[in-house]
């Protein structure tokens, strides 16, 4: 019994060795073709994450004097790849047009969809960050054309994207991944892009932008609370995800993170300035001062431009309160 | 930039828990390109660390985020050489590998 039965597992193992090679062979002989064709739109957190990386660079505190250079390396390489996976992706829904509907409502691969948008907000940032120093007017200007087009087109990707899997799939909440929230990250990353960006625009063109950033900070936030309900559901009520997925628990750090940089900062920051001079002064046109100086501050080592547009602004976020932001936002 | 702190040590709390998943599953679990997503979030939790510092002009948080900064560019550099080590070894980009329908 037994020497029959050690046999029989001996042949079977070699058989599954015998398969697994000819599917590495077949693998190996796969050419570039067919390689296009597995290119899935998960490859662009590659380039999120160099993005990220070079933005997170660019403002390290304790710099050094090759701080800056290296940042900018991780930038190029961000734009040399991001380059190389549109070409790869493109030479995908050629060779295969019919992967292209297919792929936006593929339960994981569709998600991943927004990575492709957010490695174009951070490309956009860094391209502020790094650029504009040396770059003239022109780059202002751009950048602000990106901005509100890369808007436009993240706000129809938000709603079909979700129509589509609201329609096509029936995604379950036991293998629920925080990259459900991937859809609308790309709203997340436009408050701080918003942020960043607004610092060198022209005043009226900025409170658009200060504004259009709130928003979209607040609809990015607002969402992902609702899929770290479900992921904290899933977690209390079902497994871990298996160890192969358990990176992608890491997107649910994102939305937290998001929340807390430009564009909220400054916004409350002046928001809690125009309360105080409302309430503790006279008049609040900028040129009075007010009877007992202006608000304490925070020191901030920090760049003027912020503040010049915080004191200039002041006049017309006159009616901007801390508590009553939503109301503002219907006024105006 | 309170509303930063507020929310800062939810990402924080996140992280850490995706750490130990992550940890609690370690048994050499091949590349995957979700191994990106060790980076940019925590790319997000660094800058908004960097921001707190920042704000609150605390030397400390800089140093801090300093140290999270180097941990994340060498973070980089192990998942783009894992990245390049499976392209080359041709575990992924593979008809059947990948998760394309």
């Amino acid at each position: 019994m037994a020497p029959n039965m050690a046999k029989k597992t001996l042949e079977t193992e070699t058989s599954k060795e015998s398969e697994a090679n000819k599917s590495h062979d077949a693998a190996a002989r796969a050419g570039v073709r067919e390689q296009l064709k597995q290119f899935t739109w998960a490859w662009f957190s590659m380039t999120m994450s160099t993005g990220a990386l070079a933005a997170v660079l660019y403002n390290t505190p304790n710099r050094f004097s090759g701080l800056l250079t290296i940042g900018k390396i991780f930038l190029i390489i961000d734009i040399v790849f991001f380059c190389l996976f549109v070409g790869a992706i493109t030479a995908r829904f050629v060779l295969e047009p019919s992967a292209l509907p297919r792929s936006l409502h593929h339960p994981t691969e569709s998600l991943f969809f927004g990575t492709f948008w957010v490695s174009i907000a951070l490309i956009l940032q860094n391209a502020q960050f790094y650029g504009h120093r040396y770059a003239g007017a022109w780059l202002v200007t751009a950048l602000r054309v990106c901005f509100w087009l890369y808007v436009g087109l993240i706000f129809l990707v938000g709603i079909f994207q979700y129509h589509t899997l609201f329609i096509k799939e029936r995604l379950q909440v036991p293998g629920m991944m925080p990259a459900w929230i991937l859809p609308i990250y790309p709203f997340l990353v436009a408050g701080p892009l918003a942020g960043v960006l607004l610092e060198s625009q022209p005043e009226s063109h900025a409170i658009s932008m200060l504004i259009g950033g709130v928003m979209f900070q607040g609809l990015g936030w607002m969402v992902s609370v609702f899929m770290y309900t479900i992921f904290i559901i899933r977690l209390m009520s079902s497994d871990l995800p298996p160890p192969s997925m358990r990176a992608g628990m890491y997107v649910s750090v994102g939305p937290a993170c998001k929340l807390d940089t430009p564009t909220t900062t400054p916004l409350l920051k002046q928001a809690t300035d125009t309360f105080h001079s409302i309430h503790f002064s006279r008049s609040y046109h900028p040129r009075i001062p007010s009877p007992e100086g202006p608000p304490a501050r925070l020191p901030r080592n920090h760049i003027c431009p912020r503040r010049r547009f915080a004191e200039g602004t002041r006049c017309v976020f006159g009616h901007l309160h801390l508590a009553s932001g939503l109301l503002v936002l219907h006024a105006i | 930039m309170f509303s930063g702190i507020f929310i800062w040590l939810l990402g924080f709390w996140f992280s850490m828990l995706s750490s130990l998943a992550v940890v609690a599953g370690l048994k050499r679990f091949s590349f995957d390109l979700t191994w990106w997503a060790f980076i940019f979030p925590n790319a997000g939790l660094t800058l908004a660390a960097i921001q707190i510092g920042e704000a609150l002009d605390s030397p400390g948080i800089n140093d801090v985020t300093s140290a999270m900064t180097i941990v994340l560019v060498i973070l980089w550099l192990v998942v783009a050489g894992a990245n390049i080590k499976a392209f080359w070894e041709k575990k992924i980009l593979m008809p059947g590998k990948d998760e394309v329908r």
